[in-house]
């Protein structure tokens, strides 16, 4: 509980320290708006005399330069209702300062022993403040800019890259029907769907939003629909199905493994059904554990042929498979029992021993 | 796609920005940022042309 102060005397006197005391320049006004006291800091904030200005009605104060329509609503309309106001923003042109914008905080107060009442009136100068915070706007809003920017130009790269990679495609397909040898043209048409399935999983990661970090399952999923509307045809329709949790996996890595799964099921498409099979499916599989991710591609054909056919196993599609597994740092088992299953495992960074010294 | 045309207007855009900003590290991004829109047009001036002379000799057969 406060201690009362022993005497009017001591308490003008402590009301008066405070207001010299205070960093913020304030005036003490009456009920009609003079001025009682100001505070050290008023006057020399505003460069005026305490000779000018106590006794003096505040509009009238340096020549009208507190005359202010803003001030005045503050003052005769707001306070007399809300006793109170806090933050109330004026921006005016001080004579000798310039312009300024001004934090106000008033309030009125009201005496028990008497019907007399005065205003208290805080100024806070924040024109600094608002000049760090429009040049701050400022800076996001180039930023903002120039992010918006580089995402157009990113864009762009992109469909010119898909675009270079679609051209090779062309041209490799327009050699593959004016050769007449058929070996020439199973092989121009072969590195024609290679480039085709580079273009699609380039596409892919473009659409997903160039992030770091990959979501497997729809990824794969969007990637094997559109090599299976390339791939399979009508006269053996292969049933495509993806299974994947909800894993994530760095865009380098969704690289490889879009590049692989593409290879196998160029593989399984070509090479495991060449007699008509009713239900011919193949199973593209990613789970991932707290050790390792393992990815799978299985179909239920023909499986592994006793004699090597041309591109299954050794061929190139072969070479671009072990290659990745071997850039990916994983370990490939292929079984062959009712179809092929190849399974990749990539131990997690955290889950691999550590490399002794 | 930008035609070569869009991709020098961006360029030129792009090094009219770089001398007004007054900010080197902003000025060496829209300088970079230019000259990968000079790159971009000089690819879609090669790509759209061997697409549309592709297309004539298509044509032409």
């Amino acid at each position: 509980m406060p201690r009362p102060i022993p005497g009017i005397e001591d308490a003008q006197t402590l009301a008066q320290a405070i207001v010299d005391t205070i960093h913020e320049p304030l005036l003490v006004l009456d009920s009609a708006f003079s001025v009682l006291a100001a505070s050290r800091s008023f006057y020399e904030t505003f460069k005026v005399d305490p000779e000018h200005t106590v006794g003096c009605p505040l509009y009238a104060l340096g020549d009208g330069q507190w005359d202010i329509p803003a001030l005045r609503e503050l003052l005769e309309t707001i306070i007399p209702e809300r006793v109170a106001m806090n933050g109330f923003e004026v921006n005016h042109d001080f004579p000798g300062l310039g312009r300024r914008v001004m934090l106000l905080n008033a309030r009125k107060v009201i005496y028990e022993t008497s019907a007399n009442s005065t205003i208290l009136l805080a100024f806070t100068d924040i024109t600094a403040r608002r000049a760090i915070e429009r040049e701050k706007e400022s800076l996001l809003s180039r930023t903002r800019d120039l992010l918006n920017q580089k995402e157009v130009l990113l864009q762009e790269m992109q469909h010119r890259v898909a675009n270079s990679l679609q051209i090779i495609a062309s041209i490799l397909m327009l050699k593959a029907r004016a050769v007449t040898s058929d070996e020439i043209r199973f092989h121009l048409k072969d590195a024609h769907q290679r480039v085709i399935s580079v273009a699609e999983v380039q596409s892919h990661l473009h659409a997903s939003g160039g992030v770091n970090q990959i979501e497997v399952g729809p990824y794969l999923t969007k990637l094997c629909a559109s090599l299976a509307a390339s791939m399979v045809g009508d006269s053996q329709p292969i049933a495509l199905k993806v299974v994947a949790d909800d894993a994530t996996i760095g865009s380098d890595k969704a690289v490889s493994i879009g590049l692989i799964v593409t290879e196998l099921l160029i593989n399984a498409v070509k090479y495991a059904f060449p007699v008509f099979k009713d239900d011919a499916r193949v199973t593209v599989t990613f789970a991932s554990d707290d050790e390792a991710w393992t990815l799978t591609v299985g179909d239920n054909g023909v499986g592994k042929a006793v004699k090597p056919v041309q591109g299954r196993p050794g061929g190139l599609g072969t070479v671009i498979v072990d290659a990745l597994v071997k850039q990916l740092d994983g370990q490939m088992t292929v079984a062959s029992a009712d179809g092929m299953t190849v399974m990749i495992r990539h131990p997690h960074l955290a889950a691999l021993p550590p490399v002794e010294a | 796609m930008r035609d070569a045309k869009d991709c020098l207007a961006r360029a030129s855009e792009m090094e009219r920005r770089a001398g007004a900003c007054g900010a080197p590290n902003l000025e060496t991004e829209l300088l970079s940022m230019a000259q990968t829109w000079r790159y971009l047009a000089q690819q879609a001036l090669w790509q759209d042309a061997f697409t549309a002379q592709t297309l004539q000799d298509s044509d032409l057969k």
